[in-house]
């Protein structure tokens, strides 16, 4: 049987986490890790986590460190992290994928686009 | 009737005689003024207060004119100084403009000129400082556009996908897609706003771009965003050649734009586009023109200019500023935008929109 792949959300509007985790889990599949709500928050969390999330999903826009300064550190930490951008930023699109991010979806983002992104970039750590 | 609030000048020279005189006649201009007989002085006073003008003789005791406007400027980015002096050389002259100084007048000196130049520079000041203060409005205003209610957006959006997905009647399913059509074209229009302020503030760099491969993507990108229609395009081009043109990374908005347009402007549920790729010279210049051709409702002649001006609003689902953009990156690649009936005389048969840009030397 196949684990619950893992999502660590990187979000500073609540709302949209709110709204992230119900689409997240509904469809059993997935399983929310986490969130924070600034870079800063979202690097001490990683480091406290027993295991490596299987996607982080990262905003740009947030206070004190930036989703592009926070997956460079993340990334420096473990270069195998999986990072989707989910920024309506989209200047930052070019940036984000040359530092190493995996993807990025614009936002808004319909829900239907959302799932399949992140079915496209979760992967499970067995594989 | 509150009194409007006088102009504050500030004298600084070493001449008594000087200072009574400009006092006298600049009051009486209904400025309030200050004054000072040294650098020294002049400094610890600008260094407290802001002076809508600076009047400083060159020569002083202490720190001279020239000094006095640099410590304005520290505490005042727009502070503005006439250098008033008897000696003329082009070393002070100089200096005098690279430490703010809006100008540089000569003893003995015209009352009337000197007041007309004081004039003057207290209006460049006051324009310099709206100037200022309307680009940190907008950055706030286009920053809260962006950012907060986009996020917000993207919450509505979020839950209307999953309102959808929780078992509706006919009718809520078709109020809920009434809601999320305006929501896409609230989206647009946001993300429009904000590719026109980055174009505005970056010099463009233009490289050479696949045409073919850019149109193909936002010809797949257009018929996943209108799942609610059937949507077809026929994509006609030169295969097995490569071609280039001299654009940028922002160029599939144009295409994105025109083709989504195509789509939300044909009423009918089954929607035919067709798309080719051209050779086109004009005054010797050679090109790729790319028609767009649609079924929808069309352009009458008298809008055919205007539909790609800024503040052009349709009647109906108008202005998302999406032609607009298109203008203004077209511009960029110095290239044409036009459209024209798709059959001659009769609007309401659909549009042909035609994007002719440069060809990159690459080809």
């Amino acid at each position: 049987m196949s684990e619950l792949k893992t999502i660590f959300i990187v979000e500073d509007d609540p709302d949209l986490v709110e709204l992230y985790k119900i689409i997240i889990e509904s469809n059993g599949k997935y399983a929310v890790l986490g969130a924070a709500t600034n870079g800063q928050e979202a690097i001490e969390r990683y480091k406290g986590f027993n295991e490596k999330p299987d996607l982080i999903l990262m905003d740009h826009r947030m206070p004190l460190k930036d989703g592009i300064e926070t997956t460079i550190e993340l990334l420096k930490l473990d270069s195998n992290l999986r990072i989707l951008f989910v920024s309506a930023d989209v200047s930052v699109r070019e940036k984000a994928l040359e530092i190493g991010a995996v993807g990025f979806l614009d936002k808004p983002a319909s829900m239907k686009e959302f799932l399949k992104e992140i079915e496209k970039y979760a992967e499970n750590k067995s594989q | 009737m509150k009194e409007k609030e006088k102009d504050k000048i500030l004298i600084v020279d070493d001449a008594p005689g000087f200072l009574i005189t400009m006092r006298t006649i600049l009051e009486r201009e209904g400025y309030d003024v200050t004054t000072a007989e040294d650098g020294l002085k002049a400094i610890e006073i600008v260094k407290k207060h802001e002076f809508d003008l600076i009047l400083a003789d060159l020569k002083l005791p202490g720190k001279d004119g020239i000094e006095v406007m640099k410590e304005a400027s520290k505490n005042d980015p727009f502070a503005t100084g006439i250098i008033i002096t008897a000696y003329a050389s082009l070393d002070t002259a100089i200096g005098a403009i690279r430490e703010n100084c809006y100008d540089y007048v000569q003893k003995p000196y015209q009352v009337k000129d000197l007041l007309q130049r004081i004039k003057k520079g207290m209006e460049k000041r006051k324009l310099e400082k709206e100037v200022v203060a309307l680009k940190v409005q907008a950055e706030f205003l286009n920053d809260l556009m962006s950012h907060d209610i986009n996020n917000m957006n993207q919450t509505i959006v979020g839950y209307l996908g999953l309102l959808l997905k929780s078992g509706l009647t006919e009718e809520q399913r078709e109020y809920v897609e009434e809601v999320q059509s305006t929501m896409s074209r609230s989206s647009k229009l946001i993300g429009n706003v904000r590719k026109l302020r980055q174009i505005r503030g970056i010099e463009p760099e233009l490289k050479a771009v696949d045409l073919v491969s850019v149109l193909k993507k936002s010809i797949e990108e257009v018929k996943t965003s209108h799942e609610e229609k059937e949507v077809t395009i026929k994509f006609g081009y030169e295969k097995g050649k490569k071609q280039y043109i001299l654009a940028d990374s922002f160029v599939s908005d144009v295409f994105s734009n025109i083709l989504d347009n195509a789509v939300r402007f044909t009423s009918s549920a089954e929607v035919e586009i067709d798309v080719r790729v051209e050779d086109y010279i004009k005054n010797g210049d050679e090109f790729f023109k790319v028609s767009i051709e649609d079924r929808g409702r069309g352009v009458q002649d008298e809008a055919k200019e205007a539909i790609f001006n800024r503040f052009f609003k349709e009647e109906q689902k108008g202005s998302g500023l999406g032609l607009y953009l298109v203008k203004t990156l077209i511009n960029r690649y110095s290239g044409e935008v036009w459209v024209e009936d798709r059959v001659k005389g009769d609007y309401t048969q659909g549009s042909i929109f035609n994007v002719a840009i440069p060809k990159s030397k690459l080809n």
